[in-house]
């Protein structure tokens, strides 16, 4: 069962790095002041 | 003084207006004054195609004539830095389509700071447009004990001027009067440049007059003004309105260049001579006490050689109040963590999920946590300096140092901060406006040996020298060596991306010094806390991913093994050992150093915890000795020792180079918002460690160590 668990966060950590590796980032400006755009509301 | 006065600019009869630009640097006390001459009745509205304000306003005349007034962008010169400062040149040139051309200039200077304002007055008059000049804020200029006679400024500079006080009013009724003359006298350059300057501006001039049919007077102004930015950088967008005599340009820039003459330099420094004469001539103080405290202040710090002994006692004390003081909370956090994972090991069953636990979160996290002390209380420091004024004059100091290779003034303290981290130092390179600059910066930065390498270095330089003698003096100078390399080769590089990317001389740093004053409580701690935060969500939730991933990978697939060491070998971290050894068997190194260069990328200092697993001795973060000891007995298969003083030294080399930190890169994706430039760091300084590691390594055998 640990190892289950314990093999499923490792996923969860693998999958979380690959999600900020590849995730578009829609910050255009380059002032490095990270805000990212707001959603907009419908 | 010869009289400036050669002919007279005759104001149109009644009922035409005048239009007056309004001209002075940032901060001059411009739009103050341009308030109390037009009241309410302004407009505001924006240039067509540029986000630059166009204010424009109007008054009567003492003669009942309507006086328009330009409100002007601030600038320092006429040479454009900005956006702001090209519109206003263009203004002034007549270069805008959408702006009436004004018939003449009202040029507003700070009393206080008389001499650097009269600058881009001078170039005012170079253009020999009829001119004002209204001396502001001189009550300030009062209560610093400067008393400036509006009389001899007059005479020195060969066009009317009025003293006043914006706020106040005292001394507008006077600039009206001035403003309102019939008559005001065309000026004339008064001051000569070097004869190369004067043939150029010669030529220049008589090829615009003739061939692009500008003004007489206009058309030498916009010599030197072509002179000026000759060979500058990205000009092109700021100079797309003057007309440019291409071919006479490049035959002087190329006999300036095959001369070497700093023909801008002798413009600069012509025009300040004369400006630095004009402000002496009008200005008296009336007694040195009475000068501000800022001053007093500033005269020794920015002052070369004891600003800079100052500069280096403070940065001594940070050095040491990073490295020393914040020991202690760094032991307790070490401590806490510590604990957690005993508790943790002895509530729970053994078992996979406890080892992750143990091993992956709590140690990744611990080790990120640790670092916090000095990342807080480098920005104390920063804050601190920031707050109280003492930044900018760092800045100031080292640009004339920095700029020899091609960095920015402000590329200081982002250089001193990624000694303790590279991860603050990247953030902190913000202040640096220049992209290209923050750039080359960011480029270099984890060159500076952090704090995390500290363990490495430690680790190998004791299994390099033998305890006893004169070791630890050599320990020492050995150690300071690893920094002064990285730092040396941090400059050289930086030199060559400043070729590569600006392809042309560093910016110039233009600042103005804020007067000292007492960092407050509430925007020092803001600052802490802020980057407490930044930090800690940033940096630790990728180090806290990689470290459960790393978990992983040395410890999967399992081998049904008591010795820990063979269980890595045959583990996935393992097995990518042995198949990069090859690749780094040149530098001296075997597999299980390649597993630790691997682990590194979670924290340089997980070499440390990986040699000890791999070399089976226990955790060795307390107590190096016995991990020495085991390194000194590592063995080849041919029996050779694994750890000579060569192979430690090519480790240490590598580590000094390497880009072995994710959450750096990760921090580098941010702050330039591509992952193109963390990709080219990694490459270039693997790259550069990999040779260099090689060359230690292969020319110390050559040598016979």
């Amino acid at each position: 069962m640990q190892t289950i668990i314990a093999l499923g966060i490792v996923g969860l950590a693998a999958g979380f790095l690959l999600f900020r590796f590849f995730r578009k980032d829609k910050h255009s400006c380059n002032c490095g002041c990270n805000h990212a755009p707001k959603p907009v509301k419908k | 003084m010869p009289s400036a006065i050669t002919d007279i600019a005759t104001a149109p009869t009644t009922s035409i207006e005048l239009t007056y630009a309004v001209v002075g640097n940032p901060n001059c006390g411009k739009t103050t004054l341009f308030n109390a001459l037009t009241g309410l009745r302004q407009k505001v509205a924006n240039y067509p195609g540029v986000t630059v304000e166009k204010k424009t306003g109007w008054c009567y005349s003492q003669h009942g004539k309507r006086l328009e007034f330009i409100d002007l962008p601030g600038a320092y010169s006429l040479s454009p830095r900005s956006r702001d400062e090209s519109v206003a040149r263009d203004v002034l040139l007549g270069l805008r389509p959408d702006t009436l051309k004004p018939d003449r200039v009202l040029c507003v200077v700070d009393a206080c700071n008389l001499e650097r304002n009269l600058y881009i007055v001078l170039q005012i008059l170079e253009l020999g447009i009829p001119t004002v000049v209204a001396v502001t804020m001189m009550d300030l200029a009062r209560q610093q004990g400067l008393i400036i006679d509006g009389r001899k400024l007059e005479s020195a500079l060969g066009v009317p001027v009025v003293c006043c006080e914006a706020r106040s009013g005292v001394g507008i009724m006077e600039l009206k009067l001035a403003l309102s003359m019939a008559q005001i006298p065309r000026p004339k350059r008064q001051w000569r440049f070097a004869p190369e300057v004067e043939s150029a501006v010669a030529e220049l001039h008589e090829k615009l007059e003739l061939e692009y049919d500008r003004e007489h007077s206009w058309a030498e102004a916009e010599s030197l003004l072509e002179l000026t930015d000759l060979g500058k950088p990205d000009m092109a967008h700021l100079d797309a309105n003057i007309p440019v005599s291409e071919d006479v340009l490049a035959r002087w820039y190329e006999q300036f260049q095959r001369d070497g003459f700093d023909w801008r330099r002798n413009i600069v420094e012509t025009r300040y001579a004369f400006a630095h004469q004009a402000s002496e001539v009008a200005t008296h103080q009336r007694s040195q006490t009475l000068s501000v405290l800022s001053d007093k202040i500033d005269a020794f710090l920015t002052q070369p050689f004891w600003g800079l002994l100052m500069l280096a006692v403070t940065v001594l004390l940070i050095f040491f109040t990073v490295f020393s003081v914040a020991e202690y909370p760094m032991n307790w956090i070490d401590a806490g963590f510590g604990a957690l994972s005993t508790w943790v090991s002895s509530v729970m069953p053994e078992g996979d999920l406890r080892d992750l636990l143990t091993d992956g979160v709590i140690a990744g996290v611990g080790g990120v946590v640790i670092f916090l002390p000095q990342i807080l209380m480098l920005f104390f420091f920063i804050a601190i300096s920031e707050e109280s004024g003492y930044l900018a004059r760092t800045a100031l100091l080292l640009d004339r140092f920095m700029s020899r290779v091609g960095l920015h003034g402000k590329s200081f303290l982002p250089m001193i901060s990624s000694y303790a981290c590279a991860i603050p130092g990247i953030m902190a390179t913000r202040t640096i406006e220049n992209e290209r600059s923050r750039l080359a910066t960011i480029l270099i930065l984890p060159w500076m040996s952090c704090s995390a390498r500290l363990p490495v270095y430690s680790l190998l330089i004791a299994a390099m020298l033998p305890a006893g003698g004169n070791a630890s003096w050599m320990k020492a100078g050995l150690m300071m060596s690893m920094y002064v390399l990285g730092t040396s080769f941090a400059f050289l590089f930086a030199w060559i991306f400043q070729k590569v990317f600006s392809k042309g001389e560093t910016p110039v740093l233009v600042m103005e010094l804020p007067s000292y004053r007492l960092p407050t409580f509430r925007a020092v701690f803001g600052v802490m806390w802020e980057r407490t935060v930044i930090f800690l969500k940033q940096a630790g939730t990728i180090i806290l991913a990689v470290s459960i991933v790393l978990w992983f990978l040395a410890n999967y697939p399992k081998l049904d093994s008591e010795n820990s060491s063979e269980r890595l070998a045959y583990s996935y971290a393992g097995r990518a050992g042995k198949l990069m050894e090859p690749v780094i068997r040149p530098l001296g190194f075997d597999w299980k150093i390649g597993i630790g260069l691997v682990t590194s990328f979670a924290a340089r200092e997980v070499f440390v915890g990986t040699m000890s697993i791999i070399h089976n001795v226990g955790d060795a973060g307390d107590n190096v000795m016995p991990l020495r000891d085991a390194l000194v007995k590592d063995k080849w298969p041919d029996g050779r020792t694994v750890f000579t003083p060569l192979t430690c030294l090519s480790l240490m080399v590598f580590y000094v180079f390497a880009m072995q930190c994710f959450s750096t890169l990760a921090v580098v994706r941010r702050e330039t918002n591509s992952w193109r430039w963390p990709v080219f760091m990694f490459v270039y300084m693997l790259g550069v460690a990999y040779v260099m590691s090689l060359l230690v390594y292969q020319v110390g055998r050559w040598w016979g160590f």
